[in-house]
């Protein structure tokens, strides 16, 4: 188990070290120079350019800013926001937490709903209601997730008021909450985003999670369960569904990309001040250290959401810790 | 029926279709023959007979397409097993019967240890606690012959060879200490050394705990070895029911004679080995009268249109044939040129 | 999320004489496949009457896509029998915009698709082919790729290149999407790099280039066939989505994102302009994948659909 775990850490490390060279290479292939707005700005005289340049390290061979650029990775330095004027490390790591827990709560939700639908019509395989549950999957995995986002706010927040419009917490009661009540109006924000989220993966989830499951049942131990006299429920949420998961757990490593990209629409529909929020903030203003660094955090995210999937069909799957 | 006393399991008409778009299957099409306590019955037969449906029905694990057709009873301990509900079932299968299933990779559940899913019977039959589950699958493992059992309780399926395999699912067939033990081509799947052992270790449960086993399988040389009845089974039906000594000496349906001339034996002084001309029809499409005319090489028109029933032949041997009952063609017929297969 | 991969399904056996499943003959019989699915002819339909109804919108246009017909009394006027679809903030009529800005879509879709299905082709086959450590290297630089999640790396590109004319926007599309494909392509190429046929082919003394071209590239059409119908749906809802961020095509171009973006404002009263877009949208998304579903079954039979 250990060697596994660690050779799918080393692997981790080998993509992000070929994102971070990506993007470096994105932003010098870039046309201009990095950072041209700033220098190019008219109140600059020449000298002022040169000193600038030179902080940025711009003078300097391609191979030396790419030598420097990878050692303030490694350190954790993202460079500073041009527009907050902060160090963007900063910004990120109060940004993130709040993405994941909008992504944590999707994806608890999403597989949970995925998983059990997925099941019971695979149990029930054939009959009417499964037909029209896998109709309803295909139709709501083929939603955009911004329509998606959008429809639910009319109609949860606007219409119904069920729900708050946007943010993350009442701007103007929250601080004076007891922590319960903070957590309480964290929560009811969280709500509709999360929805969303949740909705769509569970609809993935559940079309694949049907399909493992009829792969799995003409299986002899399935029979084999059956014969010993194991009740039917048992047999298929313990014997069956235990085998037809793994499919799920790949599932959703390959899903994450998506999932993560999903998020920054969410986020900016209903203003949950997450890291899409901040990547799109940082488009608009032509923030770039700010938008790079949500892309190597996004794609740190996908990596290691992909070598924890991978660990977790390990637990599931015994026949897969000879590594 | 040779059992003095009132046998344990009496099937009485079994018929299993399989109701299919391309027709109906009479896979099993009116079985009747009974097990007494504590004997072995070998079923044989090519596949297609039917033997593993036969199996599958007493346990009523058929599943659709599939059904045990009305008019079938399965006797079993004073209660027709066809009458019971779905609950009532559950609490026999694994416990009063029990099945061993020919794949022993594909029967056990890979993402469970072998200890577990034997402790399973027990957590599910009795409702032990998971430690005494956990002990009594030990204890089985021991039983069965398995060396270290304890630490071979914690291991997956995928750990284990085949034989040991094949050896664990009979542990868990056997936890309940179950009056009936179906074992479904025990031995087709392992290399003939382990063959010996498996059929070896059958025969001690038998002698220690007096299970009556059921022994489906297509290879004559182990109900030679193994059981103390035979039945034959072809088309769906059985075609002839013998003590097992009796078959072989003096096998009196065509089919059975085919199979035991077909067998290859030590000390053989032949360059091919004889077969049974032709192929088994396929269920949806039984001859009319006996099944295995097209195939007999005593057929006459009689066995077109007569189907034959289940005619004495001896104490305790019948077949289903005219010829049993001294019937023969008015002529005698040549033996019918081997069909092209 | 719901553009989720399903590589290792789409690998397509060859047939067993070697021909490519796309060979004119098989062509008209996969179509053929197709066509016997009611879900597929609905969906091919659909797409037809959009296709057709974006290329004639000239002429199917009631009112003209840019004119603000009467800022006053049109101004967001919900749908009537005059607009079918009502009116945007700037009193223009949002039946003809959709007109155009299926133009729009659909071009967008084909081109971007098609472009990165051509790159992915040729990298992931080349990969395929070369095999070793070139190919290593080549698919290390691809696993990568996929890790980045899309939208944030068209974010970043957007932020380095700034412009986002229709072509712009095509190249950057296509540029960001190829990967999915080349590791399909990969694949199959590299299962056909021992295959008989190549190997005589080489043995003939055939450059490696024309074998890769003529011989490997056909073969590996076949799942990338299915991929590009995929990629097309996708990147419909993509080009949506940043328009309805406001990076997509600059404004006052028409675009379906565009709509739900002008309407984003005042969408608790103007719920035409986020309905019909969105419907449009979820209609053609739908219509693709179901194609794609049955394309992919009926290039390879032996795969069975889900109901």
């Amino acid at each position: 188990m250990i060697p596994f775990l660690f050779r799918r850490l080393l692997q981790g490390l080998a993509i992000l070290f070929t994102v971070a060279t990506v993007t470096f290479a994105l932003i010098h292939a870039a046309p201009g120079e990095p950072f041209a707005a700033q220098l190019e700005d008219a109140r600059f005289t020449p000298e002022m350019s040169a000193t600038l340049r030179r902080q940025y390290g711009l003078d300097a061979p391609l191979t030396t800013q790419y030598a420097r650029f990878l050692t303030q990775l490694v350190r954790g330095d993202l460079g500073n926001s041009l527009s907050q004027h902060r160090p963007v490390r900063e910004i990120l790591a109060q940004a993130l937490p709040r993405t994941l827990v909008l992504m944590s709560a999707a994806l608890a939700a999403g597989f949970a709903l995925g998983v059990v639908t997925g099941a019971a019509q695979a149990a029930r395989a054939g009959t009417r209601l499964d037909r029209v549950a896998s109709r309803i999957s295909v139709a709501l995995s083929a939603l955009p997730d911004f329509w998606l986002a959008l429809a639910l706010l009319l109609v949860f927040a606007l219409r119904l008021r069920w729900f708050p419009v946007s943010g993350m917490m009442d701007q103007t009661t929250h601080e004076y909450l007891t922590p319960m009540g903070k957590l309480r109006d964290v929560l009811w924000h969280l709500v509709l985003p999360s929805t969303t989220l949740a909705l769509v993966i569970g609809a993935v989830v559940a079309r694949h999670q049907r399909q493992a499951l009829v792969d799995i049942l003409p299986e002899e131990f399935v029979r084999s369960a059956r014969a010993k006299g194991v009740g039917e429920r048992s047999v298929i949420m313990r014997h069956a569904l235990r085998n037809a998961l793994l499919p799920i757990i790949t599932l959703f490593g390959l899903a994450l990309p998506a999932l993560v990209g999903g998020a920054v629409f969410v986020e900016y529909i209903f203003a949950w001040p997450g890291m899409g929020r901040v990547a799109l903030d940082a488009l608009a203003a032509r923030d770039y250290p700010v938008v790079l660094g949500t892309t190597l955090v996004g794609s740190a995210l996908v990596v290691v959401g992909s070598v924890l999937a991978d660990l977790l069909s390990a637990a599931v799957d015994p026949r897969l810790r000879r590594g | 029926m040779t059992a003095p006393l009132a046998p344990l399991l009496r099937i009485e008409n079994l018929r299993t279709y399989f109701h299919t778009p391309a027709g109906i299957a009479r896979a099993v099409d009116g079985v009747s023959f009974s097990i007494a306590k504590g004997e072995t019955v070998g079923v044989v037969g090519e596949s297609g007979c039917g033997k593993s449906v036969t199996a599958l029905s007493l346990l009523r694990l058929i599943e659709a397409p599939g059904r045990i057709e009305d008019g079938s009873h399965l006797w079993f301990e004073g209660r027709d097993l066809m009458t019971l509900g779905t609950e009532e079932m559950r609490k026999v299968r694994g416990n009063r019967i029990a099945m061993v299933f020919q794949e022993p990779m594909t029967a056990l559940n890979p993402v469970f240890t072998v200890g577990d899913q034997i402790a399973e019977v027990a957590r599910v039959h009795q409702g032990a606690s998971r430690k005494v589950a956990w002990e009594r699958a030990v204890e089985m493992l021991s039983l069965v012959g398995i060396p270290s059992p304890r630490e071979r309780a914690s291991n997956y399926p995928h750990q284990l060879s085949g034989g040991m395999r094949q050896r664990v699912l009979i542990a868990m067939a056997l936890v309940m200490n179950p009056a009936l033990l179906i074992a479904d081509e025990p031995t087709t799947a392992l290399d003939v050394t382990i063959q010996a052992q498996i059929l070896e270790l059958l025969a001690k449960v038998q002698q220690d705990f007096g299970t009556a086993i059921l022994l489906i399988t297509h290879d004559l040389g182990v109900v030679a070895e193994s059981a103390q009845r035979v039945v034959v089974m072809y088309g769906g039906q059985v075609v002839e029911e013998a003590p097992v000594r009796t078959l072989f000496a003096e096998p009196a349906h065509p089919y059975t004679r085919g199979l035991m001339q077909a067998m290859p034996r030590v000390g053989m002084n032949r360059e091919r080995l004889t077969t049974i001309p032709g192929s088994v029809p396929p269920p949806t499409a039984w001859p009319s009268g006996c099944r295995f005319r097209d195939r007999c090489s005593h057929a006459w028109n009689r066995c077109e249109v007569d189907a034959p029933a289940m005619i004495a032949v001896s104490a305790g041997h019948q077949a289903r044939c005219h010829l049993a009952e001294g019937d023969r063609a008015p002529e005698p017929t040549s033996v019918r040129a081997a069909r092209p297969l | 999320m719901a553009d989720t991969p399903v590589v290792s399904s789409l690998a397509i056996p060859p047939t067993p004489d070697g021909r490519s499943p796309l060979s004119s003959t098989s062509a008209r019989r996969v179509l053929q496949l197709v066509w016997q699915d009611r879900s597929a002819r609905l969906a091919l339909a659909f797409l037809f009457t959009l296709a057709v109804a974006a290329i004639a919108a000239p002429w199917l246009a009631p009112y003209d896509p840019l004119l603000p017909l009467d800022p006053v009394a049109l101004k967001l006027a919900p749908p009537s029998g005059l607009h079918w679809f009502g009116t945007d903030v700037s009193s223009r009529d949002v039946f003809s915009r959709m007109l155009y800005g299926a133009r729009v879509s659909l071009a967008v879709a084909a081109l971007a698709a098609a472009l990165a299905s051509g790159l992915g082709l040729l990298y992931g086959g080349a990969a395929g082919f070369a095999g070793g450590r070139v190919e290593s290297m080549m698919m290390r630089l691809v696993d990568a790729l996929l890790a980045i999640p899309r939208i944030l790396l068209l974010i970043t590109v957007l932020a380095l290149w700034r412009s986002v004319d229709a072509g712009a926007l095509i190249l950057i599309l296509g540029t960001t999407g190829w990967f999915v494909v080349a590791r399909l392509a990969r694949a199959e190429a590299a299962a056909l790099r021992d295959r008989d046929f190549v190997v005589a082919a080489r043995a003939l003394g055939a450059a490696p280039l024309r074998v890769f071209v003529r011989h490997v590239l056909p073969h590996a059409a076949g799942p990338v066939v299915v991929a590009t119908t995929i990629a097309i749906g996708q990147v419909i809802v993509l080009e949506a989505g940043l328009s309805f961020l406001g990076y997509g095509i600059a404004q006052p171009t028409p675009t379906w994102g565009g709509i739900i973006r002008d309407g984003r404002e005042t969408i608790d009263s103007t719920w035409w302009l986020t309905l019909f877009p969105g419907l449009v949208l979820v209609g053609t998304a739908l219509a693709v994948n179901t194609l794609a579903d049955r394309l992919r079954v009926a290039l390879n039979p032996r795969q069975l659909p889900a109901p």
